[in-house]
C-alpha cells in the first residue's frame, strides 16, 4: 500500500485499491475469443474526507465508469474499495443499499436521470422513503426544505421534471443526492450538459453545499478548467489508467506527464498577452481501442516523448514529489523537438496503431 | 413538442404502436385526448359503441323490457316457431319464446364481466411475468420467458376447449382459462419495454439510491408501462368477447340459461333459415363490440404514443 505524504494528511474517507472493470465485448465470430473492454484497469488512489478530487479525461477513458465502480452502480471486476470499515465491492446487496445512504452521485443528464412520470415531491420524497428518514407531513416538509436548500421554490414539488430548466433541473437532482445525507457524492459531469451560463450557478452551489454539509465530492469533467476551480486534487486519466495525481495548483504549475502537459496547454488563458504565447502541444492520433490497449505505457504511441522503453515497460506509479503521483519513465523531461539530441531514441507522436499488440 | 424518442430501444412486436415511444408521459394528457377524440370520428364511433356496451351491462335490469329467462306463453307461434321481431317481442323471440332483445341486453353483461376480469387476469399476469422477467434477467429469465414461449406454441382456443372440457362450463371456469391463456403477447411487449427501461438512467439514480428491485419495479418502471397496458386492454376486451363467444358457440361456454351472446348463436343455428334474426342479433353485437373496442384501442395506441413521448 502507498504511504500518502506525511502524517498531517487528512484521513481517507474512500481507499481504492487496484480497482479494475472489464466489460466483456461479443465474440468475434462463433468459436472467437472473447475480448473485454479495459475501462478501469488497475487504479490505486485515496480520496480524502472533505475534498473535492477532480477525475479529467477525454470521453470513453473511463472516467464514469471509474465513479460508477466506486459506488457500486457497476460492479468491479477486482480490486477493492474500502469505505467505512468495508469493502465496498464485497459487502452484500443488503448492506450495499444500506451503505448508498451515505454514497450518493450527481448525473450528467438530469433529465434521463430522473422519472418523468414522478413529481418532484416523489422524485426527492423516495430517496427519504427507501431509507425510512422521514414520511407523511415531515417527508414533504423535508422536500421543500431541501428545495429551498438548492435554490428552488418549494412549491416545485408538485411538478414534473419536464416542466424544468435544464440548471432547474440538475438542481433537483442535487436535492436528491443531499435528501440521504450522503458523506460522499460521486458527481458525474454535472455542468457538461448544461449552458455556459449556469455552469457557474451549479458549481457555486456545489461549493457551499460541501461547506454546509461536510460533504467529500468525486469530480468527473472533461476539462481542465472546470476541475481548476472546484478541486482540491486532481488526477488524470487516460485509458482506464490514471497518469498523474496531485495537488491542484502543482498540477498547472508542473505537470510531470506528458498528457497532463498537452491537456493543460488545450486550456485558454483569459489573458490576451500570455494566450499569445500559450505553446499548444497537440497529440497526433486517436485514443487507442481500449479493447487492444498498446503495450507498456498506454500512451506511447501518442507521447510526444516516448522511447523504446515506453512500448516495452509499463510505467510503475510512484510518487514524484510529496503528494504529486505519476505513471511515466521520464516524468518531468522536457518535450523534445526532433531536432534536438539523437533523433533515432525519440519515437514521436505518431499514429494509433499500438506497437506490439497483445 | 420535443420528442425523445430513444435510439437504443429495441425493435417493438408486431403492430404498429411503438412502446418505447410512450415511455415518457405527460400529466395534462386528459385534456388533450378528448380533443383528440373529438376530431377522430372513427375512434369517436368506437368509444361510442364501448360506452354504450359498458352503460347496457350496467343497467341490464333497468333497460330489459322482459326477464330474459321467462319462456313466455305467447312467444312462440301457433307452430311453435319463434316470433318475429314485432311487438310486444321487439327483436323476436327465440326457440323457447323468451325475449331475444333481453337476452341480447343480459347477453352484454356477461361479455362485459368476462373481458374485464378475464382480461385483467391475463394483464396482470402477463405484465408480473414480462417485467419479472426482463428485469431479473439471468436463468429467471430464461425460465420465464420459455415457458411464455412454450404457452404461445399452444393451440389456444383448442387448449380451451380441452381445459374446459375437464373441469366443467361455468363462468368462473372460462374466466380462469381464458387468463390463464391469453398473458403471452402481453408478457412479450412487457418483456422487451421493461429490458430496455431497466437501462435507462433513471433506474440507475434509483438503484444508487438505494431501492430495491421490487420498488424499482413498482414505483419507477410500472408507470412507464401503463398507457401500453391501456392499450393491450382495451385491444384485449375485442378477442376476449369473441373467445367467449367461440366456447359458447360450441357449446361449452357459460351454461344455460343464462344468456350470452355465443349461446344464443349456438341456439339459433337450427333456425337460422327459417328465423335469422335469431342469429343476426347476437353477431351483429359481437361484431359491433369487437368493432368498438379494436377501434378504441387503434386511436388509444396512435395517441397516447405520440403525446406521451416527452416534454415541452
Amino acid at each position: 500500500m502507498e504511504i500518502h505524504g506525511n502524517g498531517a494528511e487528512p484521513q481517507p474517507l474512500i481507499r481504492v485499491q487496484e480497482l479494475r472493470t472489464y466489460f466483456p465485448t461479443s465474440r468475434q465470430g462463433v468459436l472467437g475469443r472473447r475480448g473485454s473492454v479495459k475501462a478501469v484497469d488497475g487504479l490505486t488512489f485515496d480520496i480524502y474526507r472533505g475534498e473535492t478530487l477532480g477525475l479529467v479525461g477525454e470521453s470513453g477513458c473511463g472516467k464514469s465508469t471509474t465513479g460508477r465502480t466506486i459506488i457500486r452502480l457497476i460492479r468491479a471486476t477486482s480490486g477493492s474499495v474500502w469505505y467505512d470499515g468495508r469493502d465496498l465491492t464485497k459487502v452484500s446487496e443488503g448492506e450495499m443499499r444500506r451503505l448508498r445512504q451515505k454514497l450518493q452521485i450527481v448525473f450528467q443528464d438530469a433529465y434521463a436521470s430522473v422519472s418523468s412520470r414522478m413529481r418532484v415531491q416523489s422524485i426527492i420524497g423516495d430517496a427519504l422513503a427507501i431509507h425510512r428518514l422521514a414520511s407523511g407531513r415531515a417527508r414533504s416538509n423535508r422536500v421543500a426544505e431541501l428545495l429551498e436548500v438548492v435554490g428552488l421554490d418549494p412549491r416545485f414539488a408538485s411538478r414534473y421534471p419536464h416542466e424544468f430548466s435544464g440548471g432547474q433541473r440538475q438542481r433537483i437532482g442535487i436535492a436528491r443526492a443531499l435528501a440521504v445525507r450522503p458523506e460522499f457524492i460521486v458527481c458525474d459531469e454535472p455542468i457538461s450538459a448544461l449552458d455556459v451560463s449556469i455552469r457557474a450557478q451549479i458549481i457555486n452551489l456545489l461549493e457551499d453545499l460541501q461547506g454546509e454539509f461536510r460533504l467529500t465530492y468525486l469530480f468527473i469533467a472533461h476539462d481542465l478548467a472546470v476541475v481548476r476551480h472546484i478541486c482540491d486534487r486532481v488526477a488524470v486519466m487516460y485509458l482506464g489508467k490514471f497518469m498523474e495525481l496531485s495537488p491542484n495548483q502543482q498540477l498547472y504549475d508542473h505537470p510531470l506527464h506528458p498528457y497532463t502537459r498537452s491537456l493543460i496547454s488545450a486550456v485558454p488563458v483569459p489573458d490576451p498577452d500570455l494566450e499569445d504565447t500559450r505553446q499548444r502541444i497537440i497529440l497526433e492520433g486517436d485514443v487507442p481501442s481500449p479493447v487492444s490497449p498498446p503495450s507498456g505505457c498506454v500512451f506511447h504511441t501518442r507521447c510526444p516523448i516516448a522511447r523504446e522503453r515506453c512500448a516495452r515497460e509499463v510505467p510503475e506509479w510512484r510518487q514524484y514529489a510529496p503528494r504529486h503521483w505519476v505513471a511515466c519513465h521520464y516524468a518531468g523531461e522536457p518535450l523534445i523537438e526532433s531536432n534536438s539530441g539523437e533523433p533515432d531514441q525519440v519515437i514521436l507522436a505518431r499514429s494509433p496503431e499500438p506497437v506490439g499488440s497483445a | 413538442m420535443e420528442m425523445h424518442a430513444d435510439p437504443e430501444m429495441p425493435v417493438p412486436p408486431a403492430g404498429s404502436f411503438d412502446p418505447s415511444r410512450a415511455a415518457d408521459p405527460d400529466p395534462s394528457v386528459w385534456r388533450r385526448m378528448w380533443d383528440s377524440l373529438r376530431r377522430d370520428k372513427v375512434a369517436l364511433v368506437g368509444a361510442v359503441i364501448v360506452l354504450a356496451f359498458v352503460l347496457v351491462s350496467a343497467f341490464a335490469p333497468l333497460l330489459a323490457p322482459f326477464d330474459p329467462n321467462n319462456q313466455f306463453n305467447d312467444g312462440l307461434t301457433a307452430m311453435g316457431a319463434p316470433l318475429p321481431p314485432g311487438h310486444p317481442y321487439l327483436l323476436g323471440t327465440d326457440d323457447l319464446g323468451r325475449d331475444l332483445l333481453s337476452r341480447l341486453i343480459y347477453g352484454a353483461r356477461v361479455s362485459l364481466i368476462i373481458g374485464v376480469v378475464a382480461n385483467g387476469l391475463a394483464m396482470i399476469i402477463g405484465v408480473a411475468i414480462g417485467a419479472i422477467a426482463a428485469y431479473a434477467g439471468g436463468w429467471v429469465d430464461m425460465v420465464l420467458m420459455r415457458f411464455t414461449d412454450t404457452m404461445m406454441a399452444f393451440p389456444v382456443l383448442l387448449f380451451a376447449i380441452a381445459l374446459i372440457a375437464i373441469t366443467s362450463p361455468s363462468l368462473q371456469n372460462i374466466i380462469i382459462v381464458i387468463a390463464i391463456l391469453y398473458w403471452t403477447t402481453t408478457a412479450r411487449i412487457i418483456h422487451g419495454m421493461v429490458l430496455s427501461l431497466k437501462e435507462r438512467e433513471f433506474v440507475e439514480a434509483a438503484r444508487a439510491l438505494g431501492a430495491t428491485g421490487p420498488r424499482i419495479l413498482w414505483l419507477y418502471i410500472m408507470p412507464h408501462l401503463l398507457s401500453v397496458i391501456i392499450v393491450y386492454t382495451t385491444l384485449g376486451v375485442a378477442t376476449t368477447v369473441l373467445v367467449e363467444a367461440s366456447l359458447s358457440f360450441v357449446g361449452i361456454g357459460v351454461p344455460l340459461p343464462t344468456p350470452t351472446w355465443g349461446n344464443m348463436i349456438n341456439e339459433a343455428q337450427n333456425y337460422y333459415h327459417s328465423d335469422p334474426w335469431m342469429m343476426v342479433f347476437p353477431g351483429v353485437a359481437i361484431m359491433a363490440t369487437v368493432l368498438g373496442f379494436n377501434l378504441l384501442g387503434d386511436w388509444l395506441r396512435d395517441t397516447l404514443d405520440p403525446m406521451q413521448s416527452g416534454g415541452h
